[in-house]
């Protein structure tokens, strides 16, 4: 079973462990939605208020210029981020930035898996005990992991297919609710806009997967679109869920709501079911795995990629780490340092795609015109 | 080893599930009404009802047990009802929370963030001023098969549909929170041992400042909103004739081309006919337009009445400052109070009636 994570110690991946053009789609989307949408509204509403929406769309289509940039870094250098690395800046810095980006991707799944298991002790089990309950979530991720980025894959794909159902919630809220609050529409300047746009940002986290994954695409070209379909589809529903939150909400409220969308679920009533946001948060458990499983998958790889090790070693001490600080860490305020924290280095790691992008152009230039 | 992770995690997974104790129903304490009263020096007088489900066949006769406690903290008054009770006590089904008069014309504030924090209670929960003590009315309230809170709700939803403007706990919230706009709640009070539900109480932010009246109400709902169900008796010539509302429009509009704002707010109202006392007539045209007109007058005198008693206690249940600021570019927050007050409002009201029943 853990001969997927063996194999392939190059760049070039096997075509038996490559995963069809399609499903970059599903792999994109489903590494976006994660724990960010949950508090999405009222982190946008800080800084923007109610043209949060307007930042919101502004994030996802500067995005789509970041995926260009990111096909073309990784057409240009025929690997993953590994040889781009090492083409522009040589093999040991170039090795060192490769692993600070492994970092901070398991940075990255650690607060998706911190963030859901607070939602989880504050809204259901308030006495959870963490240390067994991680236990066996993170035995859960190894065993996924371990199967390899196909079964990852498939993963992805069934998240969005059972996290898709959990959209219909969001028709209660717009019924609740009064649209007078969003208008008029821009009432913030540009810079608050923008501003909003910023702190967005960490709820589209996980696109640059692709930058690992990229090899494993049995028709890289063709997946072009479906990535940026991809990206488009997580921007329209975050657009639309917060459309609908703002409806529900008024603006000072949203302020005092940590999580907007599950509060909106509480107000879904049926004869059988009296709260309704239990069912939400665990089927959102759905939606946060393939979070949890590709990044956990892609920290690994790299870190597999720059050493040339066996991946399940890696594995099983990332797990490790990953169950020490998720059981270590356990306060709300401890909690949003962490998010925060990771909001900022994606941040930095979306700046440093267009610079990477840059080097790799002038590279290509510069070797093109040394040929002739 | 990876072989055996497939089989151990879905198996411990299945055995764990025992883990969480079980309790059924009748082995609950579901508390399904609250009330607080002014209790001594500061304290808090909470009073619950914990409706007792007998098991078997016949379901007729429901036991209710009260149980009232003084506490420091809203939520210590949960804790104390554990104390007075051998099942676990749950406040999931919360239904119905009531104020004592006293309490929300001091301040409910605390009580607003207490409730809006437990992620266990629902928004779909009624809450109520009281005249009198909430004490009183959950105890006395009571009728044979039905429990307190069965009866509070059905009276407040059944109103909904009749009168009362529609009201829950996040209505309540996302008005409190709003800005330019005013919550209100049901205030029930006890005649006999009935619980009547007549009145509106107005808040101003967590403050109860007012009550609308009876009819009032009805004005106040078709201000405010659109429907289609409710009965008013209104004064005609020497006798009385009862309105049916089928349907009204209320539509706000804003001319702000002047430093002061006015607003208009047009109201179509169409009606039915059911009842005329006291009056010798013939149904005709001229009957019909005579009324037509004459509650046209007096829809906007009461209307009017109405709205300069929101801008004299500076409360805006209506929502007048949400809808202008949703119509102005530069809206300035800070001085919309001061101008609120002022504001000329003026109200047109159309009313028509279609029908008058089954026989002519």
């Amino acid at each position: 079973m853990s001969k997927p994570l063996r194999s392939s110690v190059g760049a070039s991946v096997p075509e038996n462990l490559q995963i069809t053009h399609t499903y970059v789609f599903f792999l994109i989307a489903a590494m976006q939605i994660g724990v960010g949408i949950l508090s999405l509204e009222r982190v946008v509403v800080q800084t923007t208020g109610y043209d949060g929406w307007i930042s919101i769309f502004i994030t996802g289509m500067v995005l789509h210029v970041v995926l260009w940039m990111m096909y073309h870094i990784l057409a240009d250098c025929k690997g993953d981020i590994v040889t781009a690395n090492q083409l522009v800046f040589g093999k040991y810095i170039g090795g060192i930035l490769s692993l600070a980006f492994s970092l901070y991707i398991l940075v990255l799944t650690l607060n998706v898996l911190v963030s859901f298991i607070e939602i989880i002790r504050v809204w259901v089990f308030p006495s959870l005990n963490l240390w067994i309950f991680v236990a066996f979530m993170i035995a859960l991720i190894y065993y996924f992991v371990v199967g390899g980025f196909r079964v990852i894959t498939g993963l992805c794909l069934m998240s969005i297919l059972i996290g898709l159902p959990i959209l219909w919630l969001k028709f209660f809220p717009t019924q609740a609710g009064d649209t007078l609050e969003i208008y008029p529409i821009i009432t913030h300047s540009l810079k608050e806009i923008l501003q909003g746009s910023e702190v967005t940002l960490f709820s589209f986290l996980g696109m640059e997967l692709l930058l690992i994954y990229y090899p494993f695409i049995k028709n890289p070209q063709a997946s072009k679109k479906w990535a940026h379909y991809g990206v488009f589809f997580t921007t329209m529903i975050y657009v639309v869920s917060a459309l609908a939150v703002f409806i529900y909400y008024s603006e000072e409220q949203i302020r005092q709501v940590t999580w907007p969308t599950i509060s909106t679920w509480k107000i879904v009533q049926f004869p059988f079911i009296e709260r309704f946001e239990f069912i939400g948060i665990a089927m959102w458990m759905f939606v946060i795995m393939p979070n949890i499983c590709l990044g956990l998958w892609g920290s690994t790889r790299l870190a597999k990629r720059v050493f040339n090790i066996n991946q399940t070693y890696v594995l099983v001490i990332a797990c490790i780490v990953l169950y020490l600080f998720t059981g270590a860490i356990n306060e709300r305020m401890q909690i949003k340092v962490l998010s925060d924290y990771t909001g900022n280095v994606g941040m930095y790691v979306y700046l440093y795609i267009p610079v990477l992008f840059i080097l790799m152009k002038i590279k290509g230039r510069w070797r093109k015109m040394i040929y002739e | 080893m990876s072989k055996h992770i497939g089989w151990c995690v879905p198996f411990l997974l299945i055995i764990m599930t025992g883990c969480i104790p079980t309790y059924g129903v009748e082995d609950n304490a579901i508390i399904q009404t609250a009330g607080y009263d002014p209790g001594e020096e500061n304290e808090i007088q909470g009073t619950v009802a914990i409706p007792k489900f007998i098991g078997g066949e016949e379901k007729s006769a429901i036991e209710e047990q009260y149980v009232t406690v003084s506490a420091s903290s809203i939520k210590s008054v949960e804790d104390q009802v554990q104390n007075r009770i051998s099942q676990p006590v749950s406040i999931g089904k919360l239904n119905v929370t009531l104020f004592n008069e006293e309490l929300a014309e001091k301040d409910l504030g605390q009580f607003i963030d207490v409730l809006s924090r437990d992620p266990r209670l629902s928004r779909n929960m009624f809450l109520a001023v009281t005249k009198g003590n909430t004490k009183s009315i959950i105890e006395g309230g009571h009728k044979k098969g039905e429990t307190i809170s069965d009866q509070l709700t059905g009276l407040i939803q059944n109103n909904m549909n009749n009168d009362f403007p529609s009201t829950d706990m996040h209505d309540f919230l996302s008005s409190y929170f709003a800005f330019g706009k005013d919550s209100f709640l049901p205030y029930l009070k006890l005649e006999e041992d009935k619980i009547v539900l007549e009145e509106i109480a107005l808040f101003d932010k967590s403050k109860m400042v007012a009550t609308l009246s009876k009819n009032e109400m009805f004005v106040f709902r078709i201000l405010k909103e659109n429907f289609n169900q409710a009965m008013e008796t209104l004064n005609f010539k020497e006798g009385t004739v009862v309105l049916e509302n089928i349907g009204n429009r209320v539509q706000y509009r804003v001319d702000h081309r002047d430093a002061l704002p006015s607003f208009t707010i047009q109201l179509d109202l169409k009606a039915v006919i059911n009842e005329i006392r006291g009056i010798e007539h013939t149904v005709d045209k001229k009957l019909i337009t005579e009324m037509e007109s004459d509650f046209e007058t007096y829809y906007q005198t009461k209307a009017t009445e109405v709205i300069s008693l929101f801008q004299e206690k500076g409360i805006d249940p209506l929502g007048l400052g949400q809808f202008y600021r949703s119509r102005t570019r530069n809206f300035k927050e800070n001085e919309w109070d001061a101008l609120y007050k002022n504001i000329p409002i003026s109200v047109q009201v159309s009313v028509s009636i279609n029908e008058f029943g089954i026989t002519t």
